[in-house]
């Protein structure tokens, strides 16, 4: 079995390119604290749809998530003096979007459950298969720093120094919440049809 | 998953045990149906970790660059960091002695607010002379260091009531006395304000003394019951010795 820094580790050209975007950013980042203001709109258009597609992904609405987005990059400009040379433009930018995303469904609690339903049943017929559909309700079932987790790893595929560095926690506590999080996958779809499939 | 290569082992070791000791096929069932469960546990474990690696997330294309430029250059203007957030104030305010000033600052002009406003409500203070603003008594401060001794002490006024707060820092004791006429004042508040090392202090009629070693402060208020000019005389000793005597002049 492959090794979970392997499978973390970019390999020597992604590393290369990635750092020379990162350099590419700052130096954007310089330019618009000197006063281009303008030149914030390349980073919108580099991380727009990324950070969008998490939004839709952590809160499964569409429309709250194209407003969110707005929020989330008119966020990052107003902090932008504070982004710090360590990190990646993009690691802070998804940062305030999955805490963006946090709040709101802080604030949703008690409907986004059918909100996602509704939607997910508007789409499965084109999109998802039936266990499709019970996986994604389940992970919609979980609290929203379990559902982040599953979200941020497995959706988005960050490291877990990346998930870890975006909720602001241990990479041990990311761990341990993934493995909690499948805990409680399980057991939400032992309730359901999905495992008889399996068997 | 290396839990379960261990659960599969223990599961597969297990029977041949029990059949070797020659437990009973009870026991044996018993095993086996916990390892089943065991297995059952961790292949959905296994199914949804694989399952969600697989998963097909689809990509949604989105353009807001316009929307938020238009948010950004309506609010016109360019991010700067804050006052707060700039490192200078991190160093400003680190060393230990300039943060205990500070602190230091903040309680005796706290304190001051508090004892002017009771004075004012409860006191036998004519507040009609309260009418004014703060006012430092110029060319009356006090500032004295030698070797790794400081005392510091600006006197300032409102109203009737002067205030002479004492900052002292000394490894060794100092002794500090305040004299005055008491048909001229008489103390409203005696007491040490904040304090690191140990202090003592005692009121006489006409004077009020107090002790220090280590970095202490010492708020003296003293009402004026006078119209006329009147004198108070602050000396501090250091052993047995006057190293400092001030006459300061109201």
């Amino acid at each position: 079995m492959k090794n979970e820094d392997d499978i973390d580790k970019p390999d020597k050209e992604k590393l290369e390119a990635a750092q020379q975007s990162a350099l590419e950013d700052h130096e954007i980042i310089r330019k618009v604290l000197k006063g281009q203001v303008n030149a914030y709109r390349v980073l919108v258009d580099k991380y727009q749809r990324p950070v969008y597609n998490l939004l839709i992904r952590m809160i499964h609405d569409r429309d709250e998530a194209r407003e969110l987005t707005q929020v989330v990059f008119v966020k990052a400009y107003e902090a932008l003096a504070t982004v710090s040379g360590d990190h990646k433009f993009f690691s802070w930018v998804y940062r305030i979007a999955v805490n963006t995303a946090l709040n709101y469904l802080k604030k949703q609690k008690n409907n986004v459950g059918i909100e996602y339903l509704k939607n997910v049943e508007d789409e499965r017929e084109d999109t998802y298969d039936e266990r499709e559909y019970q996986l994604q309700y389940a992970v919609n079932q979980l609290k929203e720093k379990y559902r982040a987790v599953i979200v941020l790893k497995y959706y988005e595929q960050l490291s877990y120094k990346e998930v870890a560095y975006s909720l602001q926690i241990s990479e041990q506590k990311v761990r341990s919440r993934l493995f909690d999080a499948r805990m409680q996958i399980k057991e939400i779809l032992e309730k359901t049809p999905y495992f008889r499939t399996f068997e | 998953m290396d839990f379960r290569k261990n659960a599969s082992a223990q599961s597969d070791k297990n029977p041949d045990k029990e059949q070797m000791k020659g437990k009973s096929s009870d026991r044996n069932l018993a095993e086996n149906s916990s390892s089943k469960t065991e297995n059952d546990h961790l292949d959905k474990l296994k199914e949804i970790e694989l399952h969600l690696e697989k998963t097909h997330v689809e990509e949604h294309p989105v353009d807001i660059t316009e929307e938020v430029m238009q948010r950004i250059t309506s609010k016109k203007r360019v991010p700067k960091p804050s006052w707060w957030d700039n490192p200078f104030w991190d160093q400003l305010f680190n060393p230990f002695p300039v943060r205990y000033a500070m602190i230091l600052f903040t309680g005796v002009m706290v304190g001051t607010a508090f004892t002017w406003f009771f004075l004012a409500e409860i006191g036998p203070t004519d507040t009609s002379r309260l009418a004014g603003s703060i006012s430092s008594a110029s060319g009356q401060e006090i500032s004295y260091a030698y070797q790794h001794s400081s005392i510091k002490m600006i006197p300032y006024q409102i109203g009737n009531l002067y205030y002479l707060n004492f900052v002292i820092n000394s490894p060794n004791e100092l002794h500090l006395e305040t004299s005055f006429s008491t048909t001229d004042f008489k103390v409203a508040k005696a007491e040490f304000v904040m304090t690191e090392g140990s202090n003592s202090s005692d009121y006489n009629m006409g004077s009020v003394n107090f002790t220090a070693t280590g970095m202490n402060s010492f708020q003296l208020i003293l009402e004026k019951t006078t119209d006329a000019q009147a004198a108070v005389t602050v000396t501090a000793f250091q052993n047995q010795s006057v190293i400092i005597k001030k006459h300061l002049t109201f």
